[in-house]
């Protein structure tokens, strides 16, 4: 995590979920990988004045 | 470090702070409450209390990426005491681009003829309906600009999104009926002169250390192609590294000196377009050829950048995505296009226009590894600058 928090994802959470990270409020997306582990992607926010 | 969503830039900080032995902290700046009354402030997410954290920060590096959110933050920390890189006074300057312009032509800077009208085109009459205001904006803006070619733009856009070439008067019409007053573009119609830059503009960046006079890189960023008047890399354009003469980096320095007003230090990206005669156009034929023959040496670099993962494995990334650019600048349609941008450059090194600052610049994969500059070691030293003093 960027804030250095362990995330806890609940064992019955499933694919596509999304979980907010309380500390620094970013915003996860459960994934499997190929072996069929949980894997969190950060949820990238985006709006009409971003960027340079 | 501030922001409210990370990508390979803000680990690029991150890893460059490391290597220059500098300590980073983060703070999110997008679910939490800050808090301020007459006693003072409070920084809170959810699960954590930030604000010690605060009291002790002495420089902020705001990588926000929302432009309206970022002005929140800037004003939010210099309240609170901090530094802030960059300072409110540059991100305001930056926001808008008639802002920057009005500042770069007041100092004497060379910018593209541009006509502000701030009447919105299509508004709101008392007593119901609406009124239809193209006609006359595309007069008044053909007064001045004459109504061959116009490029109309939102006044605090990014990514070159709306920027539109109009060509003619009934392609003025067309242009205007499109334009309405959103997030990017408040109030009214800018539009200015096309400015003949043949295929390519410039990304040059500027810095100012506290207690130094502003700094400029000697090489930058050049963006180009023969796709469309517009550069923006997203549009397919290819990137090339670009030597800055000697002139062009005084008056880039003046530019970026223009937006850091009193300010003790910034890091400011420019964009840039040199005006380019028709004289000095020569072998286009050749050029359109070597773009062509750029895709193929190019598609590694958009393989690597697909990666999945690429900020859980940042490391790897870094070193596949630096290979990958490092095989396209060693191919020959580079060196021919690299070739002529130098020496068209080298020419109208007096006739290069400047339009647009930019307080927080995308740079970790094309302004440092093709442009040659690592934008975190000037937000660094900056930083560095500040706590020194
Ligand atoms: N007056 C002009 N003459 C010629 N080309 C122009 C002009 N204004 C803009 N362009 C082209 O259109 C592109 C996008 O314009 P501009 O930079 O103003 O938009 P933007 O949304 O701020 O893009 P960015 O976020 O990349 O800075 C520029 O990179 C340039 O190639
Ligand atoms: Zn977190």
């Amino acid at each position: 995590m960027d804030c250095g928090a362990n995330l806890d994802v609940p064992n019955d959470s499933l694919q596509g979920e999304i979980i907010g990270c309380p500390d620094c409020g970013l915003d996860f997306v459960i994934e499997m990988d190929e072996s069929g582990n949980k894997q969190l992607r950060e949820l990238l926010i985006e709006g009409e004045d971003w960027g340079e | 470090m501030l922001y409210d969503r990370s990508e390979t830039d803000e680990l690029g900080i991150r890893l460059t702070a490391e290597e220059m032995g500098v300590e980073l902290d983060y703070f999110p700046f997008h679910k939490v409450a800050v808090g301020f009354d007459a006693d003072g402030f409070s920084y809170r997410s959810l699960g954590r209390d930030y604000s010690d954290r605060l009291r002790d920060t002495r420089v902020i590096l705001n990588r926000t990426q929302s432009k309206s959110r970022r002005l929140f933050a800037a004003d939010v920390f210099e309240a609170m005491g901090a530094h802030v890189l960059n300072p409110l006074t540059v991100e305001l300057a930056c926001k808008s681009k008639v802002r920057t312009l009005l500042a770069f032509s007041s100092k004497g800077i060379r910018v593209p003829r541009t006509v502000y009208v701030p009447a919105n085109v299509e508004e709101q009459v008392g007593g119901g309906g609406a009124q239809d205001n193209s006609g006359t904006i595309s007069r008044l803006i053909s007064q001045d600009l004459g109504s061959e070619k116009v490029v109309v733009k939102p006044d605090a856009g990014t990514h070159g999104r709306g920027v539109t070439l109009a060509e003619g008067p009934d392609g003025l019409l067309r242009v205007l009926r499109d334009v309405a007053p959103t997030i990017i573009n408040p109030s009214g119609v800018v539009a200015q002169e096309l400015v003949p830059k043949w295929f390519y503009d410039l990304r040059i960046v500027v810095r100012k250390e506290k207690g130094k006079a502003p700094y400029c890189h000697e090489t930058a960023l050049a963006r180009g192609g023969f796709k469309e008047f517009r550069t923006n890399t997203f549009l397919g354009n290819k990137v090339f590294r670009a030597h800055l003469p000697a002139p062009v980096r005084r008056q880039a320095e003046n530019s970026a000196q223009a937006l850091g007003g009193d300010e003790d230090s910034w890091v400011i990206a420019l964009d840039a377009m040199p005006r380019i005669g028709d004289e000095l156009m020569e072998g286009e034929e050749s050029l359109r050829q070597s773009f062509e023959d750029l895709e193929e040496p190019f598609s590694e670099v958009t393989r690597v950048k697909r990666m999945p993962d690429k900020k859980r494995n940042f490391p790897e990334y870094n070193r596949e995505i630096t290979r990958a650019y490092a095989e396209y600048m060693a191919s020959e349609p580079y060196a021919h296009i690299q070739g002529v941008v130098n020496e068209t450059l080298e020419k109208c090194r007096d006739s290069v226009y400047f339009h647009e600052g930019n307080a927080c610049p995308e740079f970790w994969e094309q302004t440092r590894l093709v442009g040659g500059v690592n934008v975190a070691e000037d937000l660094l030293t900056c930083a560095l600058g500040l706590i020194d003093s």
